[in-house]
C-alpha cells in the first residue's frame, strides 16, 4: 500500500469512529475474508529456551543439574522428535496445535549481534536493520512492513508504542483489556481541533481516539455475544482473548508482549508458572479468532537471546545467544522442528556457554513475509535491508 | 482498617488545618522565559514556586536549586508527616530483619492454613512498605522546595534502577531512596556508583547476593557496566564481565543479624556496614584485570578501585551528562551542549551539580525551554502541583495508581534500564488517551487525594484553573486553536480538562 491510500484508510477509521455509535464502527471496520493477520509475540528478558523445547541427550542432563527435565514420563518433557521435547506444563494447551500440524519450532535462532544485553538486543531485533552500520532508529521491521502491504491496519497490543512499529505509519496502541472505555463524541472533536496544528502529536491524538472506538466496540460486541459475560481468564489470559477478539475485526498486523522471563535465580517454578501462562494465552487467542480467521492468521512467538546452556550457582540461567521461535497458526504447517541444527554437545556451544545463532532472525521473518504475503525481493529488501529470506516452508 | 487508611489518617488528620487555611501566595504575571525555566526546573511551575523565584530573582533562585539548604525545604506540615513514617522512625535493617525472620518461619511451615496466618504480617509490611516510599517521594516531589534535587533524585533512581516490587524490596527502597541517592543527587557521581552498589536493594535486586567462587552469577557485573556507567559497545568485552563478576564476589547482604555490628573491616578481611556483608570466603581470590588495568588481589577494596576504573572512562563522562542532558534539554541534547557538560564532567571528577550549572546556563537550554514531552510522572506531578498548589493532598495512593495506569509506576519498572527518557515511548496514541482521562479526573477534582478515613468523603472540587493560569499570565501565551477549544468550555470541569488536555500542558 502506497502511503496515499493507507492515508485514505486512516481518514475512513477516524471518521467512522468520530460518528459516534460504536455497534456500525465495527462492522465498518471488519477486514474481508481472507486477509492475512499476523501477531508478533515478544518475550522480553530472554526466556530459557531449552525449558520450552527440552533437548535430549546426556550433554543436556550434565549441564543442567538440578533444572534439566526427564524425558517422557510423568512430569518430563513430551517427546516431539528424536531431538527435542515439549515442557510438560505447556502439554494440555499447545500439544493439540503440535498434534494438528498448528505448530513448529525454530531452535537456534535470533540474531549474530552478542552484546548479550537485553535492551541493546531487543533493539536490535525490534528495528531489524543489518548490523555493523550505523543504527537507523528511525522505523521498526513492522512498520516497514507496514508501509509495504496493502488492506492491513497494524495495531500494538502495549502499553507504549513498540520501536518494532515505531516509523511513518500511524500505528495505534491500545491493551484490550475492560479498561478500554469510550471517549464521548465531544471531547474527540474537541482534542482533534486543539491538536490540528501539532505537527508532532496530532496525529497519535486520531489514531488513539479512533483505536479506542474499535477496541470498546469490538469487546462490547463480544460481551454481548457471550450474554452479558466478561472475557474470560486473568492477566495475560484475557490480553490475549481481548486480542484474539480485536484482530477478527479490522487489526491485522498486530504486536504483543510479555515481560519477565530474565531468570536468574531459582527458576524452575516460576518459568513454568508463566510458560503455562501463556500456553494457556496462545489457545485463548485461537478460540477468539474463531476458526475461520484462525486459519488465516500466523503467530511468531520470539525472545531477545536464548540463556547459558548450563545453569547457574543459583539454579538459574545467565544470558545465552541463539533462543527458540515458535510459529503457530491454522494454516502454518507444523508439527514439526525447523530451520539449521546442530547436535547439541559441548563442542556445538557458542564461547562453551551458549546456542549458536543458525537461524537468523530477519532471515526467518524474511521467508514467513515472502509466503504470508506474496513479497517480491524488491519488497522484502526494503523490510530487511540486504537480509536473504529464510523458506522454512511453513506457510 | 487497611495499611493505606492508616497512613492516610495520619497525613489527612496532621495536614488537615494546614490545608484549609493554606493559601497560595500573590504572584505578579511573569514572563515566559522565567515561566519555562521554573517549570524545566521543577516538577511543575506554581504559583507558590513563581513567587518564591519573584522574592530570590532568578540568578539566586537558580543558585538555591543548584546548591540546597540543608534544611527548611519542605513546609512543616509535611515535614512533619515524613519524619512520623515508619521509615523515618525505624532504621530499614531492624524493620527488613524482623520481617525476614517471620518470612522464614513463614516458609518453614507445614501446615497451609497456618503458613498463611504467619505469612501474613510479611504482605502487610511490603504493602506499608511500598504505599510509604511512595508517599514520602510524591510529598517531596509536590510540596519541597528543593526541585531540581528531587528531579534529580528520580532521574538517579531511574538510572540505578531497583524494582520496588520484588520482595524483600518495598522493605529496602525507602532506605535506597533517602540514604543512597537523595544525599548524593547533587554531589560526585562516583559516589552514587559506590552506594548504590553497595545498597541491599541492588545487591538483592540484580543478584549479587548470591555472586560467589564457584558459583559466579554476572548480572550485576553486566550493568554496572552496560547501564550505570560506560554503556553498550563502548569498549568492553565479556572477559570484562566476567572479571567484574569476580570483583563483585562476597560482596552480598545478611538479613538474619539485628543488631548489626559497628561498620568497618573485621576478620579475615571481612567488611560490614549495616546490612552490607563482604564474605572474604565467598569472594574469588588472586588479581583481575579490568578493561586492560589490573587489580591486585585484596579482597573487599577490590570493589572501590574497579568502580573508579569505571568512573574515570571517558565513555561514562560522556554518557552520564547526554543523559541528564536527554532528562533536562532535548531527546537529541545539540552535541556542543554534551561537549561542555563532559569537560565540566571529567574536569571536576563528576561534580554533577557543576555538570547542570554548565548545561543551565548554556544557550541550548535556553532555546529548549517549554519544548521536552513530559513523561508521565512530570506530567501528573505538574498537574497535581498547579491545580492543587496550596491545598494539601492527604492521600498519595490514587497519584500513584494514575502513574501505573499511564506506564510509569513511581519505582515500578521492572527491568535494570529504568525508564526511557524520550518522548516517542510516552506519546503514542493509547499513552495519550490514557493521559486524556487522567486530565479530567484531575480536572473533576480527584476527590480520592484528600480523603480522610474517619470523615465523610469531600465532594469532589473542581480546581479553579482558569483563574491560576490569567493569573500567572499563561493563558495568553496558548496557541489559537487552544484558546478557541478553551472557550467552548461550559464548565469549570470541563476547562480543566481541556487545559490539561492541550499541547501545551504536555510539554515542559
Amino acid at each position: 500500500m502506497t502511503g496515499e491510500d493507507f492515508a485514505l484508510d486512516r481518514r475512513m477509521l477516524l471518521a467512522a469512529a468520530l460518528a459516534g455509535p460504536m455497534a456500525p464502527v465495527a462492522r465498518v471496520l471488519t477486514a474481508p475474508p481472507g486477509t492475512p493477520r499476523l501477531l508478533v509475540l515478544f518475550l522480553r528478558g530472554a526466556y530459557d529456551s531449552a525449558s520450552v523445547l527440552v533437548p535430549n541427550g546426556s550433554f543436556y542432563a550434565e549441564a543442567r543439574p538440578t533444572l534439566a527435565m526427564a524425558r517422557g514420563g510423568p512430569g518430563g518433557a513430551v517427546p516431539l522428535d528424536g531431538d527435542w521435547g515439549l515442557n510438560p506444563v505447556l502439554a494440555p494447551s499447545l500439544l493439540p496445535f503440535w498434534e494438528r500440524g498448528e505448530l513448529a519450532f525454530i531452535p537456534f535462532a535470533g540474531t549474530p549481534h552478542m552484546s548479550r544485553s537485553h535492551f541493546e538486543t531487543q533493539d536490535i531485533i525490534e528495528f531489524g536493520q543489518p548490523l555493523g552500520r550505523d543504527r537507523d532508529t528511525r522505523t521498526g521491521f513492522l512498520n516497514r512492513l507496514a508501509a509495504e502491504l496493502s488492506g492491513n491496519s497494524p495495531m500494538a497490543f502495549t502499553n507504549r508504542l513498540p520501536l518494532v512499529f515505531r516509523g511513518p505509519v500511524p500505528v495505534p496502541n491500545v491493551v484490550p483489556s475492560a479498561g478500554a472505555t469510550l471517549i464521548n463524541p465531544r471531547r474527540n472533536s474537541q482534542l482533534t481541533r486543539m491538536y490540528a496544528g501539532d505537527k508532532t502529536l496530532g496525529t497519535q491524538v486520531n489514531e488513539g481516539i479512533a483505536a479506542q472506538q474499535l477496541v470498546s466496540a469490538a469487546l462490547a460486541e463480544e460481551m454481548v455475544m457471550a450474554g452479558g459475560g466478561a472475557i474470560t481468564g486473568i492477566g495475560v489470559e484475557k490480553t490475549t482473548r481481548g486480542m484474539g477478539t480485536v484482530m477478527r475485526g479490522a487489526p491485522s498486523l498486530c504486536f504483543a508482549d510479555v515481560g519477565g522471563w530474565d531468570t536468574h535465580v531459582n527458576q524452575r517454578g516460576a518459568l513454568d508458572f508463566r510458560l503455562g501462562v501463556l500456553g494457556r494465552g496462545l489457545a485463548g487467542f485461537a478460540e477468539a479468532l474463531g476458526p475461520a480467521v484462525w486459519q488465516d492468521t500466523t503467530v511468531v512467538v520470539i525472545s531477545e537471546f536464548g540463556r547459558t546452556f548450563r545453569e547457574n550457582g543459583a539454579a538459574g540461567t545467565d544470558h545465552g545467544h541463539g533462543t527458540t521461535f515458535w510459529v503457530m497458526g491454522g494454516g502454518v504447517k507444523g508439527g514439526r522442528i525447523v530451520g539449521s541444527q546442530v547436535k547439541l554437545t559441548r563442542a556445538a556451544l557458542n564461547q562453551d556457554r551458549d546456542l549458536p545463532v543458525l537461524n537468523e532472525v530477519r532471515s526467518i521473518f524474511g521467508g514467513l513475509f515472502k509466503r504470508k504475503y506474496g513479497l517480491d525481493a524488491e519488497r522484502l529488501e526494503r523490510v530487511f535491508p540486504g537480509a536473504q529470506p529464510l523458506d522454512l516452508g511453513l506457510l | 482498617m487497611t495499611l493505606r487508611n492508616l497512613i492516610a489518617t495520619f497525613v489527612g488528620l496532621t495536614l488537615l488545618a494546614w490545608s484549609q487555611t493554606h493559601a497560595a501566595p500573590p504572584v505578579r504575571p511573569v514572563a515566559a522565559a522565567d515561566y519555562q525555566l521554573v517549570d524545566r526546573l521543577t516538577w511543575g511551575a506554581n504559583a507558590s514556586e513563581l513567587a518564591r523565584f519573584q522574592q530570590l530573582g532568578r540568578a539566586a533562585w537558580i543558585e538555591a536549586q543548584l546548591r540546597p539548604a540543608t534544611a527548611a525545604a519542605l513546609p512543616p506540615a509535611v515535614a512533619a508527616v515524613l519524619d512520623a513514617m515508619a521509615g523515618a522512625a525505624e532504621p530499614m535493617g531492624k524493620r527488613a530483619t524482623e520481617m525476614e525472620a517471620v518470612r522464614y518461619g513463614a516458609v518453614h511451615t507445614s501446615d497451609l492454613e497456618e503458613q498463611r496466618r504467619k505469612y501474613a504480617p510479611y504482605q502487610m509490611a511490603l504493602r506499608a512498605g511500598t504505599i510509604e516510599v511512595q508517599a514520602r517521594t510524591s510529598l517531596r516531589d509536590l510540596y519541597s522546595q528543593d526541585q531540581l534535587r528531587e528531579q534529580m533524585t528520580w532521574f538517579w533512581f531511574n538510572h540505578f534502577n531497583v524494582r520496588l516490587g520484588m520482595p524483600p524490596l518495598p522493605l529496602l527502597v525507602g532506605d535506597y531512596v533517602e540514604t543512597a541517592i537523595r544525599p548524593r543527587a547533587l554531589g560526585r557521581f562516583c559516589d552514587l556508583v559506590d552506594a548504590t552498589l553497595r545498597h541491599p536493594a541492588m545487591l538483592i535486586y540484580l543478584n549479587n547476593a548470591s555472586n560467589m567462587a564457584g558459583r559466579i552469577n554476572e548480572n550485576h557485573a553486566r550493568e554496572l557496566l552496560e547501564l550505570h556507567t560506560m554503556g553498550i559497545g563502548s569498549g568492553y568485552s565479556q572477559t570484562d564481565v566476567q572479571e567484574l563478576a569476580k570483583v563483585l564476589t562476597g560482596a552480598a547482604v545478611d538479613l538474619k543479624t539485628w543488631p548489626v555490628p559497628d561498620p568497618g573491616p573485621g576478620a579475615g578481611g571481612s567488611f560490614r556496614d549495616g546490612l552490607f556483608v563482604f564474605d572474604p570466603a565467598r569472594h574469588v581470590g588472586g588479581g583481575k584485570t579490568l578493561l586492560g588495568a589490573p587489580i591486585t588481589a585484596r579482597g573487599y577494596g577490590e570493589i572501590s578501585e574497579a568502580t573508579a576504573i569505571l568512573c574515570r572512562q571517558p565513555a561514562t563522562a560522556r554518557r552520564i551528562v547526554t543523559k541528564i542532558a536527554r532528562f533536562l534539554v532535548a531527546d537529541a541534547p545539540p552535541p556542543a551542549l554534551v561537549d561542555q557538560m563532559t569537560a565540566t564532567f571529567v574536569k571536576t571528577d563528576g561534580d554533577i551539580t557543576a555538570v547542570l550549572r554548565t548545561m543551565i546556563g548554556s544557550p541550548e537550554f535556553e532555546a529548549s525551554l517549554g519544548t521536552l514531552f513530559k513523561d508521565p510522572q512530570h506530567y501528573v506531578t505538574s498537574a497535581l502541583r498547579l491545580a492543587f498548589d496550596g491545598r494539601m493532598v492527604s492521600d498519595t495512593v490514587w497519584m500513584a495508581r494514575q502513574l501505573a495506569i499511564l506506564g510509569q509506576p513511581l519505582y515500578g519498572r521492572g527491568t535494570p534500564d529504568g525508564y526511557p527518557l524520550d518522548a516517542l515511548e510516552w506519546s503514542s496514541s493509547g499513552q495519550l488517551g490514557d493521559r486524556f482521562k487522567v486530565a479530567d479526573a484531575i480536572g473533576r477534582g480527584a476527590q480520592w487525594l484528600f480523603v480522610v478515613p474517619g470523615q465523610p468523603p469531600a465532594p469532589a472540587i473542581p480546581p479553579e484553573l482558569q483563574a491560576v493560569v490569567a493569573r500567572l499570565g499563561l493563558d495568553a501565551r496558548l496557541a489559537p486553536e487552544t484558546r478557541a477549544v478553551l472557550a467552548e468550555a461550559r464548565t469549570p470541569r470541563e476547562w480543566n480538562m481541556l487545559f490539561l488536555s492541550s499541547p501545551e500542558f504536555m510539554r515542559r
